[in-house]
């Protein structure tokens, strides 16, 4: 629960502009702390169904210690930013989003019961959608700012930046999905309860009588379908292409499709997206300044390794220069244009949301193929620092003249693993 | 101790003085002596080094195979006899940069006898050329091309012996010395041996446009010869290609390695994995055909061995089986207006992820096993049309590593992409229009 004197401080946070120095000590404290690594042990820690009151208690701790400090460690980073940088509108919102999230959150008392762990777990949500469109809108405020902050710099701010907001969702949805996934299962029980005759239950836990393990962790889904994922975002790609530029290539998975993966979902869609997007993209441009008469599909291959998935995409896109290919995985600033977005992507642009995708991918979608950011270049240097977030990597050979082959691993988050530090 | 008996430096009378020396160590050194019986001992180059810091002072001049193509489009006699003279001081200013490297060599690794025959090989090599007077006629240029010709076969021994000798030290030196080392040491010598066979064809088919010319038969002695006729000029460009068909060298070395594995292994003709080409098949470029083979070769020869391999059951199955063996290696040839990437694509169940991270390697030491085969051979030019010589089956590691540095050479790479359980993606990346330098170093600074 908030205190009066919690309140008090966050309105005092209202405006950047009149914040007083002084105010920095709480945010300063906590970060100074250090930051546990997460650990994939951490992550799995309650596969084995069904969650009890324990598990979530013990997990909404484990997040309530964690996240306070790493938004704490982000709000720092924005006081080393030239002054300039930091009054640049878009910047400032972030700043005000990550402080807010971090007032927020730090602010609650130790939790001990279910109440009031549902009430933070509520409020973490609220805060990651309210920090859903960060990266965007830094970008657009680095754009800005280029003369004001060399590209190193800038590169190295949003390395960090994008690293740890990786760390802090994978906590915080890890935990969020944790809570609802107890709550159903409490409720399922309470019906099957209700229905049938009750047997024995242990003090404390929620028996369902369910043998083996469930598929969800949290947001780790231990039985993913790599293939079934591929087909599913070439759907989405080729629908979006086809809305975009009127036509789209064809796309086929082949390999080991029937290999599955222990992974974060939105993870992977999010990677896959990205790929596949410049995949299509890359197609039709090129059938369009080859006079091809027809666009060569998009070829997919899964291929399962020891204790990961590697996936190939094949396409014949025409490929990247060796002068472009130094800065692949660079973010990009230049190319965004300003007239680009509204007029160009009129119907498209904005609003619609693609069902049955995760946000990120929503947004990531958008700003690909059409929508307001279009181009931005920061797809590929974030796609690589999510593969690589779990141990996995991606690589991209260019054959200039013809397409390219990405190669993506993932690695499985396994229980061997389970001392292994992100 | 030493310093005392050197009054001079000549060799003569250093040779004398330090016999005493050597003979009072010779069981230190008695390997040592046997080693390089024919050349001097190593404490007696200390004090030569002189004479190659003059070289090692110089930059190698490097070319482009455009300027090889240009050069030999008015082969002229004043014309070949300035490439004699190129390759006569360029050899030496080469071979220096690449003994003053063996120089730079943890002394346990330089002792070792395989790399101190190499050595020896190499300082009498650059000695013999840089004593060789200046070439001004025919004549005095079909004596250089005797001695490039001798000097060509007597190295061929070199890979071998450096194969031998960097396995002994893989223990003793770290690996990525080692390895730019070996690096160094191989793109120098195709550069050697580019600029040595260049000139060696160049002087052939001149001589044989100039006997054509003037009407005699080929066993007609040359020895009346003296100058070429004035203004007499051909047109040739020696061992290079100005539009080799990248489609034509996959085929043949596709053919090749077929017939090497169904041999081995015993298949019935044509039931080694297919190779398809697909792509821009009509793409050509700029480039030294017996390097680019030699890539080529090497990829589809790792792809074939593992396609084999992994599906091995399928030729001990005795239920005939539809269609091919095997799954085809397909390579697909993609040409844009500067480079050349040709790439091979396997399903031989890919390399596996402990080799993997040494694959470039020369020497590592999971690879050493392999390396020593080499004392099973002797010669070894890491050319295309050894396999009489070099035994098909056997695996020295060398293949990509060595690869790699013919592309390099000219200014490419081959890239190696692996999926465990699948198999491999490899790339072979080369310019296209002849415009890039060789891409040779000099000695490693201080």
């Amino acid at each position: 629960m908030l205190s009066p004197r919690r309140l008090l401080h966050l309105s005092r946070r209202r405006c950047f502009a009149t914040k007083s120095h002084y105010d920095e000590t709480v945010v300063y404290k906590y970060a100074s702390q250090q930051i546990k690594p997460v650990s994939i042990g951490q992550l799995l820690k309650y596969r084995r169904q069904p969650l009890s009151v324990e598990n979530i208690l013990d997990s909404v701790g484990y997040t309530q210690a964690e996240l306070p400090v790493r938004l704490a460690k982000r709000v720092i980073s924005f006081h080393k930013l030239p002054f300039i940088v930091g009054t640049n509108p878009h910047i400032a919102r972030v700043y005000n989003q990550y402080y807010e999230a971090f007032d927020r959150l730090h602010a609650f008392a130790p939790i001990s019961d279910l109440e009031a762990e549902w009430d933070f777990t509520r409020a973490l949500e609220r805060q990651t959608q309210v920090l859903l469109d960060v990266i965007p809108t830094i970008a657009q405020g680095f754009l800005e700012c280029q003369l004001y902050m060399p590209r190193e710099e800038r590169t190295s701010f949003i390395n960090d930046l994008i690293r740890s907001r990786i760390g802090l969702r994978v906590i915080g949805e890890q935990h969020v999905a944790l809570s609802y996934q107890f709550r159903e299962e409490q409720k399922k029980a309470k019906q099957n309860h209700n229905a049938a005759v009750s047997t024995a239950v242990e003090p404390g836990r929620v028996g369902l009588g369910a043998t083996g393990e469930d598929v969800w962790v949290g947001a780790i889904h231990t039985r993913l379908l790599p293939a079934r994922m591929m087909e599913q975002c070439g759907q989405m790609v080729q629908s979006m292409c086809e809305m975009h530029y009127g036509t789209a290539p064809g796309y086929y998975v082949d390999g080991d499709v029937d290999e599955t993966i222990s992974y974060i979902p939105s993870h992977f869609e999010y990677i896959t997206c990205e790929l596949l997007k410049n995949a299509f993209r890359a197609t039709v441009d090129f059938s369009h300044s080859s006079n091809r008469s027809s666009h060569p599909p998009i070829q997919i291959t899964i291929t399962k390794g020891e204790g990961y998935v590697g996936v190939r995409i094949r396409d014949q896109g025409g490929g990247i220069s060796k002068d472009n290919m130094r800065n692949v995985f660079e973010y990009s600033w230049s190319s965004m244009q300003s007239g680009d977005s509204a007029d160009e992507h009129g119907a498209n642009g904005g609003g619609s949301l693609m069902a049955g995708m995760s946000l990120q991918t929503n947004l990531a979608l958008q700003h690909g193929i059409g929508g307001p950011i279009a181009g931005l270049g920061f797809g590929l240097p974030m796609a690589r620092l999510y593969a690589g977030y779990f141990g996995g990597s991606l690589d991209i050979v260019s054959m200039e003249g013809y397409g390219c082959d990405v190669f993506l691993k993932l690695r499985s988050i396994e229980g061997s693993v389970e001392n292994k530090q992100i | 101790m030493m310093l005392r008996h050197v009054s001079s430096l000549t060799p003569g009378a250093v040779s004398l003085r330090h016999s005493t020396t050597v003979a009072s160590s010779s069981n230190a050194s008695g390997s040592l002596m046997r080693s390089s019986q024919a050349g001097r001992s190593l404490q007696q180059k200390f004090y030569e080094n002189r004479i190659l810091d003059r070289y090692t002072s110089q930059e190698p001049k490097k070319v482009t195979l455009r300027q090889l193509v240009l050069f030999g489009r008015q082969l002229t006699e004043d014309k070949l006899i300035a490439s004699a003279n190129y390759v006569r001081s360029e050899l030496p200013v080469r071979l220096a940069h690449r003994i003053s490297d063996f120089q730079y060599l943890p002394y346990i690794a330089g002792t070792n006898p395989h790399l101190q025959m190499v050595y020896d090989l190499y300082w009498r090599a650059f000695d013999e050329f840089r004593k060789f007077p200046v070439v001004k006629t025919l004549d005095d240029n079909r004596r250089f091309c005797d001695n490039v010709k001798k000097n060509l076969l007597e190295h061929s021994q070199v890979i071998p012996q450096l194969g031998m000798g960097v396995a002994e030290c893989a223990e003793l030196v770290a690996p990525e010395e080692i390895d730019r080392f070996m690096g160094q040491m191989l793109i120098s010598r195709i550069s050697r041996r580019t600029l040595g066979e260049q000139h060696l064809v160049l002087s052939e088919q001149f001589d044989d446009d100039l006997r054509a010319h003037l009407g005699l038969r080929p066993e007609e002695s040359f020895a009346q010869l003296g100058r070429a006729p004035r203004g007499f000029a051909t047109q040739r460009i020696g061992i290079v290609r100005a539009d080799c068909s990248v489609a034509q060298v996959v085929h043949e070395c596709a053919q090749r390695a077929a017939g090497i594995y169904e041999d081995a292994y015993h298949l019935p003709p044509g039931s080694a994995p297919q190779v398809l080409v697909e792509g821009h098949v009509g793409a050509s470029f700029m480039c030294i055909p017996a390097h680019f083979s030699y890539i080529v070769h090497e990829l589809l020869r790792n792809s074939m061995a593992h396609v084999i391999g992994r599906f091995a059951h399928r030729l001990e199955s005795k239920t005939h089986v539809e269609g091919p063996l095997f799954p085809p290696i397909r390579v697909t040839i993609c040409a844009s207006h500067s480079d050349i990437v040709v790439r091979v694509s396997d399903e031989g169940g890919g390399i596996s992820p402990e080799v993997l991270p040494f694959i470039w390697s020369f020497t590592h030491p999971l690879k050493a096993k392999h390396l020593h085969n080499f004392h099973a051979i002797h010669r070894m030019e890491a050319r295309v049309d050894e396999a009489d010589v070099v035994p098909p089956l056997v695996s020295f590691g060398f293949g990509l590593p060595m690869s790699r540095v013919y592309a390099r050479y000219w200014g490419g790479n081959v890239n190696v992409q692996s999926m465990p359980g699948y198999g491999v993606d490899a790339y072979v990346q080369m310019p296209r229009l002849g415009n890039v330098v060789e891409n040779i170093s000099a000695r490693r600074s201080l």
